[in-house]
């Protein structure tokens, strides 16, 4: 751990030379006297000096490696979850055009419950309507079902990154940013086929240090449904960080109607909310049987 | 609520509390993630809050009051199995339309799902002008892909007798039974099938592979029928020939979407042997291509190739047909051949007409326009009847091809089919000889040669 008495001279030194003399500075700041009653004069005292270039070598990581990531990072995260809760909440909102007084037509809150591989269970906790159907039998209260097939790998979310989608996609990186010790990368994707006028565009977020997207707008070239709809005003699809993985958090899309319908008006919202998450708590088998099987004794 | 706790096990609330406390573990986690992670975390909240502002109510969170005492309920009751729908079982009436049948009246009786157990369904029609009964049965079954939304494959078995057009290529049942109803604009030309086909089809990522075979007598039908709806006079009286025959074929199919360049490739093949037990004894080969080109954001170019190939026997019923979807300035099913060229290409705007006309960028009924030029060929016929004959010519003669150019009037519904237009065209044949300028009405994709 020698230090070297000639560098330590030399950071003196450097030291000395480079520290701003009081006597020197004075008049910088100060200006001239102004005895001669002439204007004070600011006097430029920025040390100017020039560092030799640093050519740093090394690989650039392309748009294609990028996107092979991409795919990886989602199928690693998806990997990461074996079992999840999560409160799924799917709301119709009407009129929401220029001028319109938004309208909640429709407000579903449903509980779920998913366990790999195919375990699913959702409970329907609040079914609210604006104008609800006349009913000719009592309330049902709430309604549990027991389901098989449990996906969790949020295609809505990364359709256009899957290793399938390349073939039908063109992608390119529209903007970087650095925020703290992550990368994100702007990455915008439209159909390779200018004829696939059904099929979305996009613009998603992805994460460089988990190699996620967090966040994803689409848009359509054309309606997908040009008889019914105008066209989709905005769809936005976001995930949020839980327990450290990014999960699917929002679905919101605007769709404008050809003609006006009832209710809905010439524009509506669809909404769908994902919350209240916990991930790998591990599930109990009890929580996936049926009223028949609890009946038997199946309910460990 | 309170009622139904009172029955609740000892075990299943216990359970509810486990469950609960773990709910509330999670979100500590979550809070903790956030402090070790807010730059990104902050980053992307601060989008979902410019979301919030757009969307306004429709963002809003949900209102959580009752739900935690719901969920309680709910993890203390085992749940129900899902309600089985019985088979599906569905009634549905068939209409169909042409000038060999008359009118032919039925229904349709399905049941099952096609994703989970299959659907076996089964028809019956009375046939107006022909007084004879068609119908069968039929079982399709479809798996899903791995990626859980599209079709990884299909499997469909029918058997019975039906009746169905001589362009095994181009023949659109229901768009001729409107046209010969209405209009009587229908050229198709029409035989009977009695017997059994399956088909197989496997779709992969930018690949698809497809077998089948059938074994069917095939017999001719007469015109029956010369009345339209209003009265007006079928353009095209007499119905074609089908030679009588006992048809053991096998098909096989494959197909891919290039990755790097813009093109998807096709390739048919159908072998009829007596070795396979039937009377007729042909092979048939179609290859097509095409692709579509953005030039810049505003033009599409679509260029299509297509080539066709029958050796063995020339069955009018296997024959090559050129004219309408083919091409345009050329009634449908005017000529026929044992082989056929064709080389379409559209130059399409991707704007639509009005937005270019400045009455709105998202105008509620986007008309589309464009232009065309095609040729197309069929050689392999007998000079005197017109109809398909065996030739050893692989390739067309100069002499044999009809060029056109073209423009279009395009909108597109997205429903049946998402990519398919409803086309006015207006082509205009290039070379003198006896065609005429045709307004051709029809509902197809841009790329028609391509037969997915």
């Amino acid at each position: 751990m020698s230090f070297p008495v000639r560098t330590l001279t030399l950071i003196a030194l450097s030291a000395t030379l480079l520290a701003p003399s009081p006597s020197a500075a004075a008049p910088a700041r100060g200006g001239a006297p102004a005895a001669t009653g002439r204007p004070t004069l600011a006097v430029e005292d920025t040390m100017h000096t020039e560092v030799p270039p640093v050519l740093v070598n090394a690989p650039r990581v392309t748009l294609d490696e990028i996107l092979g990531r991409v795919a990886r990072g989602e199928t690693h995260r998806d990997s990461l979850i074996r079992d999840r809760s999560f409160l799924f909440t799917l709301r119709i909102v009407g009129h929401t055009g220029p001028g319109g007084s938004p309208v909640l037509l429709e407000e579903r809150v449903t509980q779920v419950w998913q366990r790999r591989p195919d375990k699913l269970r959702e409970a329907e906790l609040r079914h609210w309507m604006k104008d609800p159907p006349k009913k000719d039998g009592g309330d049902d209260g709430v309604r549990v079902q027991i389901k098989s097939g449990s996906g969790m790998s949020e295609r809505i979310v990364n359709f256009a990154f899957q290793p399938d989608a390349r073939r039908q996609y063109t992608y390119r990186i529209v903007g970087r940013e650095v925020l703290g010790d992550h990368l994100i990368y702007r990455i915008a994707f439209e159909p390779r086929s200018p004829l696939a006028l059904d099929r979305p565009a996009g613009l998603v977020w992805v994460d460089t240090r988990d190699d996620v997207i967090v966040r994803q707008e689409i848009t359509f070239r054309q309606s997908p449904l040009p008889l019914l709809l105008r066209g989709i005003k905005r769809m936005v699809v976001e995930r949020e960080r839980v327990g450290g993985l990014w999960v699917l958090s929002r679905v919101l899309a605007r769709f404008e109607t050809t003609i006006p319908v009832p209710d809905l008006g010439s524009s509506f919202d669809f909404g769908m909310q994902y919350s209240q998450y916990a991930l790998n708590s591990g599930l109990p088998d009890s929580l996936f049987a049926t009223a028949a099987s609890a009946k038997k004794g199946a309910v460990r | 609520m309170s009622g139904r706790l009172a029955g609740v096990p000892l075990r299943a609330f216990a359970l509810a509390l486990a469950l609960a406390g773990v709910t509330a573990s999670t979100h500590v986690a979550r809070a903790s993630d956030a402090a070790a992670d807010t730059t990104v975390e902050g980053y992307v909240r601060s989008m979902a809050d410019s979301t919030d502002r757009w969307f306004g109510v429709s963002a809003a969170a949900v209102d959580t009051a009752g739900i935690d005492s719901a969920r309680v309920w709910v993890l203390t009751h085992p749940g129900q199995a899902p309600k089985r729908h019985g088979f599906g079982v569905s009634l549905a009436p068939l209409f169909g339309f042409n000038r060999a049948l008359g009118g032919a009246l039925g229904g349709e009786v399905g049941a099952g799902a096609l994703r989970r157990q299959g659907r076996l369904t089964a028809s019956a029609q009375w046939t107006t002008g022909a007084d004879t009964w068609l119908g069968g049965g039929a079982y399709t079954k479809r798996w899903l892909a791995e990626n859980e939304e599209e079709i990884g494959a299909s499997l469909e078995i029918r058997a019975g007798r039906e009746c169905d057009g001589m362009d095994r290529d181009y023949h659109q049942p229901v768009l001729s039974a409107l046209s010969a109803f209405v209009f009587g604009r229908d050229r198709s030309h029409y035989l009977r099938r009695d017997g059994a086909r399956v088909a197989l089809v496997r779709r992969g990522a930018g690949v698809w592979l497809g077998a089948g075979g059938r074994d069917e007598l095939e017999s001719p039908l007469a015109t029956t029928a010369t009345w339209t709806l209003f009265g007006r006079r079928p353009v095209v009286i007499p119905n074609d020939t089908a030679r009588v025959v006992r048809v053991h074929e096998l098909d096989a199919q494959a197909g891919v979407r290039l990755a790097h360049v813009p093109l998807t490739l096709e390739a048919h093949v159908w072998s009829a042997t007596r070795s396979l037990g039937g009377d007729a004894h042909y092979n048939r080969l179609r290859l097509a291509a095409g692709g579509a080109l953005a030039l810049g954001r505003h033009i599409t170019f679509a260029p299509e190739l297509e080539y066709g190939r029958l050796t063995g026997a020339a069955l009018p019923q296997e024959a090559f047909y050129l004219g309408g979807g083919t091409l345009r300035s050329l009634d449908a099913q005017t000529l026929q051949g044992t082989g056929r060229a064709l080389a379409h290409a559209d130059l399409l705007v991707n704007d639509a007409l009005q937005a270019m006309l400045g009455l709105g960028r998202a105008p509620t009924f986007p008309i589309q326009l464009g232009a065309f030029v095609g040729a197309g060929s069929v050689w392999g016929a007998d000079p005197l009847t017109g109809h398909a004959a065996l030739t050893s010519r692989d390739w067309p003669d100069r002499r044999d091809w009809l060029a056109e150019t073209g423009v279009s009037v395009m909108y597109r519904p997205g429903v049946p089919s998402p990519d398919s237009f409803v086309r006015i065209d207006y082509a205009f044949p290039l070379g003198a000889d006896g065609r005429r300028n045709t307004l051709y009405v029809s509902y197809m994709r841009t790329l028609n040669f391509l037969q997915r």
